[in-house]
């Protein structure tokens, strides 16, 4: 086999072994390292596709700081370990089976439909539109300009909830 | 004549290959020697600059019999202390290692790893020194990535899982507070951190194509260092990094008084000493970064750099300036750390949240419209 796609094998093992865990593992924190292990995984396989930007970006805000948190909440208010019955356990499985025969199923269009973009487009050396984070931060306010504003919106949106459903509970508390 | 230039061509080749694969297996016993050598030897250099900050000797009995024995040299490893550490090394080593009952068996093993090794991974893309091949300038890094610089703060950021697991699964209080608070503080101080590099990295773009590598951040400090023209920047980048390694006076995630010794409490022998060498190594790998993006890398004065007329003279003088500066940023580490007390908790992430972020952003704004003008 071919160095880069044994390493390709890898980064896959990985990301379907870690949503594995996320859904099989019992308690929250074994959970959240499957899903750390998934999130690199991710993180490895946008690697090879040369998107290095992207991919370091997904491990500073998902790995270094999302899931931190994430840790951190669990840890804040306990790690219940709950016992899942039988049939959500199978239920789970069986969805995670069904994502890897769809990935399984559709990995060789997309990759030839990845391809040809590349082909047709610009090529896949150090220099292209994703190997240059300057050329990916330009189509990102030029082209991308609309979703990412959304994207942003929907944080803020968000944000203002947690806020008004926090202070809600305050106020409430401080009443009773 | 065909058949000659392509097997002088391929003879070069060759060469040139076996001088990349050369030079990448120096570079990375590099990294790796000068990471673990500058942690074990500032595990010393912190108990000798301690003692004489508080006006006592430090560590000068251990002696190792056949080696003491040879005239002044064998003293002088003695009186500085550096037979102390081969001592310490070796209690890690021989020590027994303790498994506890309660704990969460996997994760209390793998933690210590998972401290260590985003350190060592860090190591490979910081440029130690320059050198020169046919006219091109080449950092002496394992790899010379476009953006190192977001390779480092994304690797770095993934050692505090190590404390994070290592507290979760002792299954004990004081090291699962610790691991809460290491998490919450390197949440923080992050953000400033990300923040305050920005604007080097603007600068550093208005010259450069790849203004997210390290090397080309060291190369546009030729002229002024950064920690010059972007003062606050350096400030809050120092701060941020005495937060992010875990050292006093931000240490919380393991204070003595009040958590007996943090998330690594339940830790003893080897484990623990790879949470020492991993904190120590993270130091060390934190001030390179300090120096490469504030304090001009490799070269030895503002304004000033190895010539490159010198040749490999040159390249070895920019590896030891290099190697001096994170001496001297290690002394600070350890100055700073016997002379200020430990932070609260809480001071620690109002100082995070209200100061450091808003000072990051507003520098950050000042100097866009600094640069946009």
């Amino acid at each position: 086999m071919e160095m880069e796609s044994f390493i390709y094998c890898l980064f896959c093992a990985m990301c379907l072994g870690g949503g594995l865990g996320v859904l099989a593992l019992r308690g929250f924190v074994n959970s959240a390292m499957s899903m750390l292990v998934s999130m690199l995984g991710v993180a490895g396989l946008l690697l090879l596709m040369r998107a290095y930007f992207l991919a370091f970006i997904m491990v500073t805000v998902y790995a270094g700081a999302v899931l931190v948190l994430f840790v951190f909440v669990v840890m804040l208010i306990g790690d219940r370990r709950e016992d899942r019955s039988f049939l959500s356990k199978f239920m789970l499985l069986a969805l995670w089976a069904a994502m890897c025969a769809c990935l399984a199923f559709f990995e060789p269009q997309i990759t030839a439909a990845g391809m040809e973009a590349s082909s047709a487009g610009a090529s896949l050396e150090p220099g292209s539109i994703l190997a240059l984070s300057k050329n990916y931060g330009y189509f990102l306010f030029t082209k991308f300009l609309l979703p990412f504003e959304i994207a942003g919106l929907m944080l803020l949106a968000a944000m203002i909830g947690v806020i008004v459903i926090a202070r809600l509970k305050r106020a409430g508390n401080t009443k009773a | 004549m065909e058949a000659v230039s392509t097997a002088a061509i391929e003879g070069s080749a060759g060469a040139g290959a076996f001088l990349d694969a050369l030079l990448a297996v120096l570079f990375s016993l590099l990294a790796v020697v000068v990471v673990m050598t500058f942690a074990g030897l500032s595990v010393v250099a912190e108990r000798k600059v301690c003692a004489f900050i508080q006006g006592r000797y430090g560590p000068n009995r251990t002696a190792i019999p056949v080696v003491a024995a040879i005239p002044f040299f064998g003293n002088f490893l003695k009186k500085n202390g550096l037979m102390q550490l081969v001592a310490d090394g070796l209690k890690f080593l021989l020590k027994e290692d303790p498994l506890p009952g309660h704990v969460n068996k996997f994760w209390y093993m793998v933690a210590p790893a998972m401290a260590l090794s985003p350190v060592l991974i860090v190591a490979c893309v910081i440029p130690f020194g320059v050198y020169w091949i046919d006219g091109q300038i080449y950092p002496m890094s394992v790899a010379d990535i476009d953006i190192s610089l977001l390779f480092a703060l994304a690797v770095s950021a993934l050692g505090v899982y190590g404390a994070i697991m290592a507290g979760w699964s002792s299954n004990s209080k004081f090291p699962y507070i610790g691991a809460m608070r290491a998490s919450a503080e390197v949440i923080s101080y992050e953000i400033a951190m990300a923040l305050s590099v920005l604007p080097v990295v603007l600068w550093v773009g208005l010259s450069s194509q790849t203004p997210l590598s390290l090397f080309s951040i060291a190369q546009a400090q030729g002229n002024l260092w950064f920690c010059i023209t972007q003062p606050v920047s350096a400030l809050i980048f120092l701060v941020a990094l005495f937060a992010e390694t875990n050292r006093l006076p931000f240490d919380v995630a393991e204070s003595e008084t009040d958590l007996v010794s943090g998330y690594h409490t339940e830790y003893g022998s080897f484990k623990f000493g790879l949470f020492f060498v991993g904190e120590y190594g993270h130091i060390v790998v934190g001030s390179s970064l300090f120096i490469t993006l504030f304090l001009g890398a490799w070269s030895p004065f503002p304004g000033l750099s190895w010539p490159e007329s010198w040749g490999w003279i040159s390249a070895v003088l920019s590896l030891l300036t290099f190697l001096l500066k994170i001496a001297a940023m290690l002394f600070f580490f350890i100055w700073v750390r016997w002379t200020l007390p430990r932070f609260r908790y809480d001071q620690v992430m109002s100082l995070g949240w209200k100061r450091l972020v808003p000072l990051a952003l507003l520098n950050f704004a000042a100097y866009i419209i600094f640069m946009a003008i």
